[in-house]
Parts: C-alpha cells; sequence; structure tokens
C-alpha cells in the first residue's frame, strides 16, 4: 500500500492525557524509526506532565490551584498554548473556550496567567491531544520521516506524508457502526461529540450558557494543524450546526473542511476543502 | 502502631514552595543553564516558572539545541556556544549545568571558580576522583551547590523517608529497586546515515551509550534511585557484587543495556547491634513490566514508592491474629475444624500484600520544586542544600563502585576517602 522504498515500519503506544496514544511511522531505516518513535512517545509524556488535568502535578493543575489569588509564572511554552486558545475564543465568538465563560488575564510581559474569578479553572482536556500531536509531527520532520499517522484517543489525528491514510469515522453512540470513510493525506482531524455511548450528560459545554450540549451530534474538523482541528471541533460543535455552517461560510480563510455526523448516521460536510 | 491513613499526611509538601515567594520583592537572581538537550530544556522550562528568577544566558555548542533552549528561555536570555564567555560576560549568580556526564566537573569547576553557585545535573562526576575534588572545591568556595537528584525534592519521597524514620516499616533489611523499560535508549540523529556528518553527530546525541562520556544506565539511572537508598537508610554501601552486559542492543553501543547489582549496607541498630541489609537493583532495556520503582522492605511493611505514587503495605500476620473468627487462637481454630466448610482463600496471588494505604500528596513536579528550592538556598546564602557534595559525593561513588564490580568481577568495596 505504501511507497515500496519505505519498507520499514515501527508501531509505539503510551498513554498521556488519560488515553492512549500511537505512533506508526514508515520509513527505510528500522532503528531510525524506533528511535524517533521512542522520541515521538517521550514528547507525549513530557506534555501530559505539563498540560494533563488527570494529574494534580501538571503545569496547568498547578495553574489552576494558584491562579485565582495571584499572577501566575508559566513557561513559555504553555503560555503560547494559551495565547492561542485565547485567540480560538475570539474567533469562534466564545464557543471554544478553556476557562468555561470565566475570564482569565494573559500577560504577555511577564508570562503569566490569572483568573478574576475564584472558581476559574482551565481545561486543555480537548485542545492537549491535537497539541500533543504537532509536535510529534515537529518530530517526524527535524529527523527526517516523511511518513507516518500519529493519533491520540481515536479522536486527534495527524495523518503525515502524501500517501493517503484511510480514517473510519465511528458513529458517536453507535461505536460499531462506520459512517464515512476518509482519506486523509497531510491533514490533521480532530472529531468531538456531543456524549458517547453510555454517557448520560454531555462533557462538552456551551460556554455562552454554561450548560452542557444536547443532541447527540459529532463534529470532525480537517485542518493544517491538529491544535486548530481541535479548536474547530469542539467550538463548532457547542455553536450547533447551523450556527457552524454559516460559521465557516463568512471564515473560509481558515481552509477547514467540517464534517457534521446526525444521530441517524449521516454526515454532512462544510466549509473550505 | 496504628497507622490511620491520616496519620502521616499534609507535611511535606508545602513548606518547600512558600520561601522563594515570600522574596519576590527582592531582586531577581541571574540565572543562566549550561547544556540545553532534552535535559536542560526541562530545567530552562521549570526556572521561567519560578518567581525571582531571571534566566540571564544559555550555552550550548550544538546549534540545534541552543535554538532550542533559547526558544523556552525567551528573549532576555543571552546565548552562547562557549560557557566560559558565558561566564565571563554575564557573571551570573547561579549556574544550572545539564551537559554529558564527562564534562561535569570541568564545567562545574569553572562555574565555581567564576564565583557562581552551582546545581549540577546528577550524576555528580564522571569518576570518583573529580568528585571528591569538586566537593572539595565547593567546601573551600562556600557556595551554595546542588546535584540533581529531584527525588529529594518531592513530596511523596519526603514522606516516604519521614516514615521509614519513624518506625513505620519497623526494622528496614531488604530494599529492591529498578528502572526497567523497553527502548533501545538510542536518540534520533537529524541526518541520514550514509550523509558525511552522521557518526560524529550520533556519538554527540548518543553520548549516554559510549564509555568515553558515559557510565551508563547507573549514572544515568540508578543514581536516582540509589540515593534514595542511602539517604532512606542514612548511610553508604558496604560493597557491592554487579554483573552486566551488552545483552540485547549489540548496536554499537559500548555502555550495558542490562546490569544487576547486590549492594550491602552495614548498619547499627538498637543497642549499637550491626546488621545488614542488602539492596537489589537491576536496570534492563527490553521489558518494562516493573518500570522504575523502589520497595523498601522493613519487618512491620513495606513501602512501594515511584514519583507519581507512593503505597504503604503493612506486614500481615506479624502482630494481628488473622485468622477468620477473632483473637483466641484456641477457639478459632476449633470454630473452623467444626464449621464444616472450607475457608476459601483467595487465589489472587498479591492477596497477601492486602490493600496499600496511599501517600497521597502528590502535589508538585519535582525538578521545578528541585529548583525552587536551589534558588531558595541561593538567596539565603545556605549551603545545606537538598543534595550537597557529600550527598552528590556519596551517590556517584555508590554507582560507580557497581561498573567496577562489573568489569573487575569481584565484589568492591565502598572507598574510604
Amino acid at each position: 500500500m505504501k511507497d515500496a522504498a519505505l519498507s520499514q515500519s515501527r508501531f509505539r503506544t503510551c498513554e498521556a492525557m488519560g488515553t492512549r496514544f500511537e505512533v506508526f511511522l514508515h520509513g527505510q531505516d528500522a532503528e531510525h524509526l524506533d528511535a524517533v518513535a521512542v522520541a515521538v512517545i517521550e514528547e507525549f509524556v513530557r506534555l501530559d506532565s505539563v498540560l494533563s488535568r488527570f494529574d494534580p502535578r501538571s503545569e496547568i493543575a498547578r495553574v489552576n490551584r494558584e491562579a485565582s489569588g495571584r499572577a501566575v509564572r508559566v513557561d513559555r511554552e504553555l503560555f503560547a498554548l494559551l495565547e492561542k486558545c485565547e485567540q480560538a475564543r475570539r474567533k469562534t465568538a466564545g464557543y471554544f473556550d478553556v476557562a468555561r465563560g470565566a475570564s482569565v488575564v494573559l500577560d504577555e510581559k511577564y508570562c503569566t496567567v490569572q483568573f478574576t474569578n475564584a472558581d476559574a479553572e482551565i481545561d486543555l482536556g480537548a485542545v492537549g491531544k491535537g497539541y500533543a500531536l504537532d509536535c510529534g509531527r515537529e518530530i517526524l520532520l527535524r529527523y527526517g520521516v516523511s511518513s507516518g499517522l500519529l493519533q491520540g484517543g481515536t479522536s486527534s489525528v495527524w495523518a503525515i506524508g502524501n500517501e493517503s491514510w484511510p480514517v473510519d469515522l465511528r458513529h458517536p453512540l453507535s461505536p460499531e457502526l462506520i459512517v464515512s470513510r476518509i482519506e486523509l493525506n497531510d491533514c490533521a482531524l480532530s472529531c468531538s461529540a456531543v456524549r458517547q455511548t453510555g454517557q448520560q450528560q454531555s462533557d462538552v459545554t456551551n460556554p455562552h450558557t454554561g450548560k452542557p450540549l444536547t443532541g447527540d451530534a459529532a463534529c470532525v474538523v480537517l485542518a493544517a494543524s491538529a491544535t486548530e482541528a481541535e479548536f474547530f471541533s469542539t467550538g463548532l460543535l457547542a455553536m450547533g450546526r447551523k450556527r457552524a455552517e454559516h460559521f465557516l461560510t463568512a471564515y473560509a480563510d481558515l481552509e477547514i473542511t467540517a464534517g457534521w455526523i446526525e444521530a441517524d448516521g449521516s454526515v454532512h460536510w462544510f466549509g473550505s476543502r | 502502631m496504628t497507622v490511620t491513613r491520616r496519620t502521616f499526611l499534609g507535611t511535606a509538601g508545602a513548606a518547600l514552595t512558600a520561601n522563594a515567594l515570600l522574596r519576590a520583592e527582592e531582586p531577581p537572581v541571574r540565572v543562566v543553564v549550561i547544556g540545553t538537550g532534552a535535559r536542560g530544556s526541562d530545567l530552562i522550562r521549570a526556572l521561567t516558572t519560578i518567581d525571582g528568577v531571571e534566566l540571564v544566558g544559555v550555552c550550548d555548542d550544538y546549534p540545534p539545541h541552543l535554538e532550542q533552549g533559547a526558544k523556552y528561555a525567551g528573549p532576555q536570555a543571552k546565548t552562547f556556544s562557549n560557557y566560559r564567555k558565558l561566564l565571563d560576560e554575564l557573571k551570573p549568580q547561579a549556574v544550572v549545568i545539564a551537559v554529558p556526564l564527562y564534562l561535569h566537573y570541568q564545567v562545574a569547576s569553572d562555574c565555581l571558580s567564576a564565583g557562581c553557585d552551582v546545581f549540577l545535573e546528577k550524576t555528580m562526576c564522571y569518576t570518583v576522583e573529580e568528585a571528591r575534588k569538586l566537593a572539595a572545591q565547593v567546601i573551600a568556595s562556600k557556595h551554595v551547590f546542588q546535584v540533581g537528584l529531584q527525588r529529594r525534592a518531592n513530596a511523596i519521597y519526603k514522606q516516604a523517608q519521614a516514615m521509614v524514620a519513624a518506625g513505620m516499616i519497623g526494622q528496614v533489611t531488604s530494599i529492591k529497586a529498578q528502572w526497567h523499560r523497553n527502548n533501545s535508549w538510542r536518540r534520533p540523529v537529524p541526518v541520514p546515515r550514509d550523509d558525511a556528518s552522521w557518526a560524529a553527530l550520533e556519538k554527540k546525541l548518543n553520548w549516554r551509550l559510549y564509555k568515553a562520556y558515559s557510565r551508563g544506565l547507573m549514572a544515568e539511572l540508578g543514581s536516582h534511585q540509589m540515593d534514595v537508598v542511602n539517604w532512606f537508610l542514612g548511610a553508604h554501601p558496604k560493597r557491592v557484587f554487579a554483573s552486566g552486559g551488552i545483552d540485547y542492543y549489540r548496536d554499537g553501543r559500548e555502555v550495558f543495556d542490562n546490569i544487576g547489582c547486590l549492594y550491602e549496607y552495614e548498619l547499627s541498630g538498637e543497642n549499637g547491634k550491626p546488621y545488614t541489609i542488602r539492596v537489589n537493583y537491576t536496570s534492563i532495556c527490553n521489558n518494562a513490566y516493573e518500570g522504575a520503582a523502589e520497595l523498601i522492605m522493613g519487618t512491620k511493611g513495606s513501602l512501594y514508592l515511584t514519583s507519581a505514587k507512593g503505597l504503604l503495605f503493612q506486614e500481615k500476620g506479624t502482630d494481628v491474629v488473622s485468622w477468620e473468627g477473632g483473637q483466641n487462637a484456641a477457639d478459632t481454630n476449633a470454630a473452623v475444624v467444626t464449621a464444616g466448610k472450607t475457608l476459601k482463600l483467595s487465589n489472587d496471588p498479591w492477596a497477601h500484600r492486602g490493600a496499600p494505604i496511599e501517600i497521597d500528596i502528590a502535589e508538585g513536579n519535582d525538578t521545578r520544586d528541585e529548583l525552587v528550592s536551589f534558588i531558595d538556598h541561593v538567596r539565603r546564602r545556605d549551603a545545606k542544600t537538598i543534595a550537597d557534595a557529600a550527598v552528590g559525593l556519596a551517590d556517584c561513588t555508590t554507582i560507580l563502585i557497581a561498573n567496577q564490580s562489573v568489569e573487575t568481577g569481584g565484589w568492591v568495596g565502598f572507598p574510604n576517602p
């Protein structure tokens, strides 16, 4: 299926951010591929210690504990990610919001974060996986691996290289039911669903109402970075189908494609690609 | 002794973080980082989150690493490829060093001579001789010096150490520790194998695999865990026997991918009566089942420790009659015999361990916390850091005598200074 010159492949997995990540690489030099795969896994584990809301030792946990009372210094990497989240919040008219409507003050000069209300909290659960995949992809590029698939939690994917990687989209409430197969070609994907099987209430909230989303839709987004795909799969899902369609018509320059998966299994594509 | 879940909680965590913050109005400590590879970058990121630290410079002789370090450090930090130039130009108050092991002594010694306080990554030095010279220089210079043995700053380990000291697991008789994983320990090289620069670059990036630069698994992994042993026992080993080899990854590396050590510690117990503690340490690179952990075994309980979790298992069947039915042994036996129904024991192979009591103070990142502590000592001009030159020297000697034992094929005693 792949380029004959890329005769070797390597597969590695790890647990991070409360889920499972996979690294699948193609190339010519098996020893090199394995070293790169391990470097990617180590990067995922490192980012888990920065971004994971499941780990009380993580940087984001420290921010959540301390930033209500004072401006907390964070490292430049986390600060840059929080700034990107803030830009995405503005772009999506507040529908993507890591602070769920709470006000967060970012001071660029000192790289500090401060909450204005006491019970505020930042949740990078949605965006962390995409950011980790983007960092993983950079490692592949740095070390000359031109073909690979990285995925986290089966909801975030980076397909790297010139060949297509097939990705099946599952029905959000019937995991065994495949609603569509798409071919990813040098492209990132993120999928967000209102809820999954066995889940009573959505863990995605509408930041404008503070209430969990209802309905049983899912939104899949293809974008040029996995972080961006996360912003919009979550943001568009929170908007709802109609508003999301209008949004992507208005912002055609974003160059993202969205697929809306309805509860009946139908998939409706809109956006630029 | 009755131990409840809450008996020992909440004593170790908070004190450390507060000190540096209280002095935030004081002028910042001017810090530089020498060596900005993977570990150096971790340290840079942590330093930039600490109030009262101004990261004024970073240095590395490998441009991609320097670029990465500069990105994390921020635009206020000047970049250097030569650390002596950095020392001359910036005259920093404190230096954080994360260079390959064979350079530890030279770089640290030059920084001390330049009048700097020094945080030096573990292992302290490449040879015992160098570690001794450096320790002497530290003491003569009166500078603040700390080795990067971050379990000493980890809330779980601090708690566990206090539990052992308080006798909660009785007399420690045996320790089993390991760092097992399943990968080649090989870092990728950013040019193809047929590139003219590959061989030199491979040696530079994979310095951990070559004897001239590295002391292998014992120095890079074992040093953390053997320091925990030295710390908890309040002693250094008396002697060691070790066996190791390049068993699986026969890929040109020069350091072992498999090593097992048996250490003996001689301690003096109650009434000055001596007793021996044996410590089993292994590190392998092709099976991760046991992960990285230490198991401290005492007559009344065991502590299972990792950087993220600490578990206390109390010994069963020592102080308490644990058979069904009650405290009176005779009655209990009679009851069992006459009940007419076979008592079924669990077939879980780990049932004898019982349910653990968890050390649940897990807040705080130990890499950040060890640096918070170092900076605090720098401010207070306090040489008694959490891992000072004496601790670093003992740790360095402990791991190097194991390597020596593999080479010589016999027991090696802990050398007298």
